[in-house]
C-alpha cells in the first residue's frame, strides 16, 4: 500500500451528486467521492451496483442524469477530452481490434493519442509481459493476455489517473500477483489508481481507501483500516461452547453470537474483552481462547451489501 | 483530425472484410466481361427486337464503353458492397467493444464518427476506381485481341464525361451508404445497418409498385424514393444499348414520369444529409455502450 494520504495530496477525481437513470432503473444514486494523487482507491459493489456505469461516466462515455465528475478540475460530463488526456483506463474488458497484433493495436492507439514515442509501446508491452507475443493477432490471445494488453493500453500515455475495471479478470495466479504488485507501484509513482474488482482479498492488499456501492448507492467509504474496524468482534472458544453461548446471551451488552467452525463470533468490541471474560467467570463459565475476530474486507463487504445472506 | 484519419485508414486497410468486398467487386467485373465476351463469340442476335448482333456486343465491350460499363456494375452491385463496408466499419466497433477505446482516445465524438465516415467514403471511392481500372484493363485485352486498337475517341470531352460518370456513380452510392452507416450507429450493430438498408433496397420496388397501383396521390410517392432517383442519375451514364443495363434507361424513366435529374440529385442529397445528421446526432447524444 502507498503512504497514507495527507492533506497536501492533490485531488485528481471528484464525483459530486452523481445520478444515472436508465428508464425506470436508477443505476447510480447521489454518488459522492473523491480520489487523490498517489492513492489506490477501490470501488466495490455486487454485480449491477453501478460500478461500470460510474466508470463510463468518469470516462465521458455515459452521460449522467444529474451531478458532475471533475477529473483534474475538468468537468468530464461536459468536455471530457482535457481530462481524458491524463487518464488511462481498462474499462470492463480489454477491447481491441481482433485482426491486429497486440503491437499494432497499441501502435494505432498511439497514433490516435499522438505524442507517444515508439519506445513507449515496447516499454508497456514489456511491463505487462507481452513482448514475446506482441506480433500475434489479438484474436489468438488468451483472456489473461487480453487483459495484459488492456493494462498496457491504459498505461500507454503515462496517465496520472489509472482506472482499472476488473484488471485481474482471466489472469492466472502469477499474472494476478504481478498486477497486485503493479497497482501499488503505480500509486508510488504518484498516480492515482481507481480500481474496480470483485477479488476483495486482492483489493484489501493494495487499496488505501475503499468505497462500497449497492444498488447505485454509496453505503460505505473510507480507509481500508477504518472499514475493517467497523465490524468489531471477538473470537471465543470453550471446552463446551453451549454453556458459553448461554452465558453470553445473559450478558446484556453482547450484541450477538454466531457459531463459526468451532468458534463463537461474539459481537463485542475488542476493548471490552477483559470485561466480558470477567462477566463469564462470574457465571462459572471459563473460555479457553479469546482473541479479536480478524475481519477481512470480504466479510465487511458481504455484511454491508447483504450479499452473504443465504450463503 | 489527421491522427484519427490515419487511425481509421490503418484499421480499414488491415481489415480483411475491406479486401473481400473489393475482391467481390473486381470479380464481378471480370466475370461479367468474361461472360459477355463469351456470348459475343456466338452467332446470334440480341435486344428486344433482335436489333443487335454479336459484333455489336463485342464492340460494346471495347475500351470506349469500359468506364461506364464498369461503373454501371459499381452503381448496382457496388451499392450493396458499400452498405456492407459502411455498416461493418461502424457495427464491428460495437461488437468488438473498441468503440469505448476510440471514444476515450478521441478529441470528440463528432470528429471520431466523421473520420470514420470520411475514410469509408475514401475506400468506396478507391474501390470504384479499382473496379474501373480492372474493367478498362479487361476491355483493353478484348479490344486489342479483336483488332480494335484505336484510341481516336480519347478526347478532352470524353475524359471529362468519364470523370462525370465516376462522380455520378459515387453520388448515387451515397444515400444508401449513409443509411447503412446511420442504422449501424443507431442500432449499435452491423446487422442493423446491413439488414435495414438491404431490406429497404429490396422492399422499395415492391412498395413502389403497390403504391402506383393504388393510384391517386399514392401514385406520386414512389417518385420520391431513393432508388427511383438513383436510377435517374445512373441513366445519365452513357452505355451502349446492347450491354446489360442494371436499371431503367432514360426513355423508360421518361415514360414513368420520373423527376428531372436536377430534382433527383437534390432529393438524394437530402436523403444523404438526413441519414448522416441522424447518425451524428445519435452518436453525439447517446451513451457509448457496447452491443
Amino acid at each position: 500500500m502507498s503512504e497514507s494520504q495527507g492533506n497536501d495530496q492533490r485531488e485528481i477525481l471528484r464525483i459530486e451528486g452523481l445520478w444515472k437513470r436508465y428508464g425506470r432503473v436508477l443505476a447510480v444514486r447521489d454518488l459522492n467521492l473523491n480520489v487523490v494523487q498517489g492513492e489506490v482507491f477501490s470501488f466495490l459493489g455486487p454485480n449491477g451496483s453501478g460500478k461500470s456505469t460510474t466508470v463510463g461516466i468518469i470516462l465521458g462515455l455515459i452521460r449522467p442524469t444529474r451531478g458532475r465528475v471533475l477529473a483534474f478540475g475538468n468537468d468530464m460530463t461536459k468536455n471530457p477530452w482535457p481530462g481524458l488526456q491524463r487518464i488511462g483506463a481498462l474499462a470492463e474488458s480489454a477491447a481491441f481490434y481482433p485482426y491486429l497484433s497486440g503491437r499494432d493495436n497499441l501502435q494505432t492507439l498511439a497514433t490516435l493519442l499522438g505524442g507517444i514515442a515508439p519506445a513507449r509501446i515496447a516499454e508497456t508491452l514489456e511491463m505487462v509481459g507481452l513482448s514475446q507475443r506482441a506480433g500475434d493477432t489479438f484474436r489468438t490471445y488468451s483472456l489473461g493476455m487480453k487483459q495484459r494488453l488492456g493494462i498496457a493500453a491504459a498505461l500507454l500515455r503515462d496517465p496520472e489517473l489509472v482506472i482499472l475495471d476488473e484488471p485481474t479478470n482471466g489472469l492466472d495466479p502469477s499474472g494476478t500477483a504481478e498486477v497486485r504488485e503493479l497497482i501499488p507501484n503505480l500509486a508510488r509513482q504518484g498516480r492515482a489508481v481507481f480500481l474496480c474488482s470483485h477479488l476483495l482479498h486482492e483489493v484489501q492488499q493494495v487499496s488505501d481507501r475503499v468505497a462500497i456501492v449497492k444498488d447505485g448507492r454509496l453505503i460505505a467509504q473510507g480507509p481500508v483500516t477504518q472499514l475493517l474496524r467497523r465490524g468489531e468482534y471477538l473470537r471465543m472458544r470453550a471446552e463446551d461452547n453451549e454453556p458459553l453461548k448461554r452465558a453470553l446471551s445473559a450478558v446484556p451488552w453482547v450484541r450477538g453470537v454466531e457459531s463459526h467452525d468451532g468458534y463463537l463470533r461474539v459481537a463485542v468490541p475488542v476493548h471490552r474483552a477483559a470485561e466480558l471474560n470477567r462477566a463469564l467467570s462470574a457465571q462459572q463459565v471459563y473460555v479457553s481462547e479469546i482473541t479479536p475476530w480478524e475481519t477481512d474486507l470480504e466479510s465487511v463487504f458481504l455484511e454491508l451489501t447483504g450479499e452473504g445472506a443465504g450463503r | 483530425m489527421r491522427p484519427i484519419l490515419a487511425f481509421e485508414y490503418f484499421k480499414l486497410r488491415k481489415w480483411m472484410t475491406t479486401w473481400i468486398l473489393a475482391l467481390i467487386l473486381v470479380g464481378l467485373i471480370v466475370l461479367l466481361y468474361s461472360v459477355l465476351w463469351s456470348i459475343s463469340g456466338q452467332e446470334r442476335t440480341f435486344g428486344s427486337h433482335n436489333q443487335f448482333t454479336s459484333e455489336d456486343l463485342r464492340r460494346a465491350l471495347f475500351l470506349q464503353s469500359a468506364v461506364p460499363f464498369s461503373l454501371s456494375i459499381v452503381g448496382s452491385f457496388g451499392i450493396i458492397l458499400s452498405v456492407v463496408l459502411a455498416a461493418g466499419a461502424v457495427g464491428s466497433e460495437y461488437s468488438w467493444g473498441t468503440v469505448r477505446l476510440v471514444a476515450t482516445a478521441s478529441r470528440g465524438r463528432i470528429r471520431m464518427i466523421a473520420a470514420k465516415l470520411a475514410m469509408v467514403c475514401a475506400f468506396i471511392a478507391a474501390g470504384a476506381l479499382a473496379a474501373v481500372i480492372v474493367g478498362v484493363t479487361y476491355s483493353a485485352v478484348i479490344t486489342f485481341a479483336n483488332g480494335g486498337a484505336n484510341l481516336h475517341f480519347v478526347t478532352g470531352s470524353f475524359l471529362l464525361d468519364q470523370l462525370e460518370s465516376y462522380l455520378r456513380t459515387l453520388f448515387v452510392i451515397a444515400p444508401y451508404t449513409a443509411l447503412a452507416f446511420s442504422l449501424a450507429v443507431i442500432g449499435r450493430s452491423t446487422m442493423a445497418g446491413i439488414g435495414g438498408t438491404l431490406g429497404l433496397i429490396l422492399v422499395e420496388p415492391i412498395i413502389g409498385a403497390l403504391m402506383r397501383e393504388a393510384g391517386g396521390w399514392w401514385h406520386e410517392v414512389p417518385r420520391a424514393f431513393p432508388n427511383s432517383n438513383l436510377q435517374i442519375i445512373l441513366a445519365q451514364n452513357k452505355l451502349p444499348d446492347v450491354l446489360p443495363r442494371f436499371g431503367p434507361s432514360e426513355e423508360e424513366l421518361a415514360r414513368r414520369g420520373a423527376y428531372s435529374w436536377e430534382l433527383a440529385a437534390l432529393l438524394l442529397v437530402v436523403y444523404t444529409v438526413v441519414f448522416l445528421v441522424l447518425a451524428l446526432v445519435a452518436f453525439r447524444r447517446r451513451d457509448i455502450t457496447t452491443g
